[in-house]
């Protein structure tokens, strides 16, 4: 098992506060890691870090190493566009352009300056929308407006969207937390199909939902990383007493 | 640390407390069984086996409880531990509890000529049984294995006595043939004390993974 990315003594302070305390943790290629922990615990914060979606927070400041596939992604020859093409990145409310759902998976792969072939295209759209597992909803209307869709598949076709750059590692922050029971066991079977492709990284609130997709799971508290694990372990015996009474609903 | 949602808590805490009332419940069956050895009381006998009906009452309970909260709550970690011990532990304490009833049944009957040393062997293996359930259940409730060990090893001398005593029981049936009825009976009695042993070893190993999270043997 190779690891994708590995972090090192991770600071992370927005202004005078401290919002990640000194993280070492490193993700698993083709493994889904969940980050879990109580609101404010710096979940999100951290997974942000990942694909430096912090950069754009002013009062934001990050210390540490984070690299990936052994290159330090905050070095200065990095170019942020250059990493989010490795590390696409799906948030809580689907967001699609509104754009025709064609448009919303080519746009990736355009402003990348993949191809301009039509043909090309048109083989990274299918091809991705099947991986997302929405083709088969959509085939027959990719030219209708992307928000038109379900917000279950208004999802997929944000994860098609993320697929489309051929990213190794997607990013996902509390994917189903907007979405029904229904919409939410679609994207999780397609969360265990896309990790034989990609490592994925999941914030999420749902202790059932972390049990569930990832092989790994880290549990943050109060900017500090209590444990991490085999998620099979975490969830039936933890080591630390603090990650015992969270999953099991004693705080948090 | 309590549960943030109360009516967890109280769910969780029912399982607790009935365990130790369905504990309670046969270290009383033990006392009496073995005083129906000694005393041969029908009456006595009759009331053990009524009370086991409320232990087979509490397994049920015990059982639908754990059905819900597993429904309900998906539970992890500790708590999840907990309730498959539990669902576990509750069918060996209600078989603990047929072994009193069998104790109880054939002991009233016993023809008072039988030697007195049988019925004194048995008392011995009853004790030995019941301070042994008292004590795999402590290991339960205190979530300490402090006991864990010499459980294994008392089962074995449980084991050693009740072969011994089956060899002096048949020995004495080959020289007395009226007795053979109370005999078998005084085999079955000791087969039942026998099998508590063997259903305390099997709590045990559940209480092993309750606190260790893996069974002792792994």
């Amino acid at each position: 098992m190779v690891n994708i990315i590995t972090t090192k003594n991770v600071n992370v302070h927005y202004g005078d506060k401290k919002a990640i305390d000194n993280i070492s943790l490193n993700f698993l290629k083709n493994n889904v890691t969940a980050l879990i922990g109580p609101s404010g615990c710096g979940k999100s914060t951290f997974l942000r870090c990942l694909n430096r979606m912090n950069d754009v927070i002013e009062i934001c400041k990050i210390e540490g190493q984070i690299c990936m596939n052994n290159i330090d992604i905050y070095s200065n020859e990095i170019e942020v566009e250059q990493l989010r093409e490795k590390i696409g990145m799906v948030f809580q409310k689907p967001n699609p352009f509104p754009k025709s759902i064609y448009d919303n998976v080519a746009y990736g792969p355009r402003i990348h300056g993949f191809t301009d072939n039509k043909e090309e295209l048109d083989e990274i759209v299918n091809t991705s929308l099947n991986k997302a597992g929405l083709f088969n909803e959509v085939k027959d209307r990719l030219d209708d407006l992307g928000t038109s869709l379900s917000g279950g598949q208004q999802q997929r076709l944000c994860i098609a969207r993320a697929i489309a750059i051929k990213p190794e590692v997607i990013l996902m922050d509390e994917p189903c937390s907007a979405l029904d029971p229904i919409a939410t066991s679609i994207i999780e079977e397609l969360i265990t199909e896309l990790k034989k492709s990609y490592t994925i990284i999941i914030v999420t609130h749902s202790m059932q939902q972390a049990a569930r997709v990832s092989d790994k799971t880290a549990f943050f508290h109060l900017g500090n990383l209590i444990e991490e694990g085999d998620t099979s372990k975490i969830f039936t015996k933890p080591d630390n007493q603090k990650t015992n009474d969270y999953i099991t609903g004693r705080f948090g | 640390m309590q549960h943030t949602d109360k009516n967890y808590e109280i769910q969780m805490n029912s399982i607790n407390e009935k365990l130790i009332k369905m504990g309670s419940i046969l270290e009383e069956q033990f006392n009496k069984a073995l005083k129906v050895l000694s005393t041969r009381d029908e009456n006595l006998a009759n009331d053990i086996i009524d009370t086991d009906k409320q232990i087979n009452d509490l397994n049920h309970d015990i059982s639908d409880t754990v059905f819900q909260i597993i429904a309900m709550r998906q539970p992890m970690a500790d708590d999840l531990r907990f309730l498959f011990c539990s669902i576990k532990i509750i069918r060996d304490l209600e078989r603990i509890g047929d072994h009193l009833v069998t104790v109880a049944k054939k002991g009233y009957r016993i023809n008072s000529s039988i030697p007195p040393e049988f019925i004194e062997k048995l008392e011995i293996l009853g004790n030995k049984a019941s301070v042994m359930t008292h004590d795999a259940l402590n290991c339960l409730f205190e979530r300490k294995l402090s006991q864990a060990d010499k459980i294994a090893e008392r089962d074995d001398i449980i084991d050693t006595l009740h072969g011994e005593f089956i060899k002096d029981v048949l020995s004495y049936m080959k020289q007395n043939d009226d007795y053979i009825p109370d005999s078998l009976s005084l085999i079955q009695i000791s087969k039942g004390l026998e099998r508590v042993g063997d259903r305390i070893t099997n709590i045990m190993e559940e209480v092993h993974f309750l606190i260790e999270g893996k069974y002792s043997s792994e």
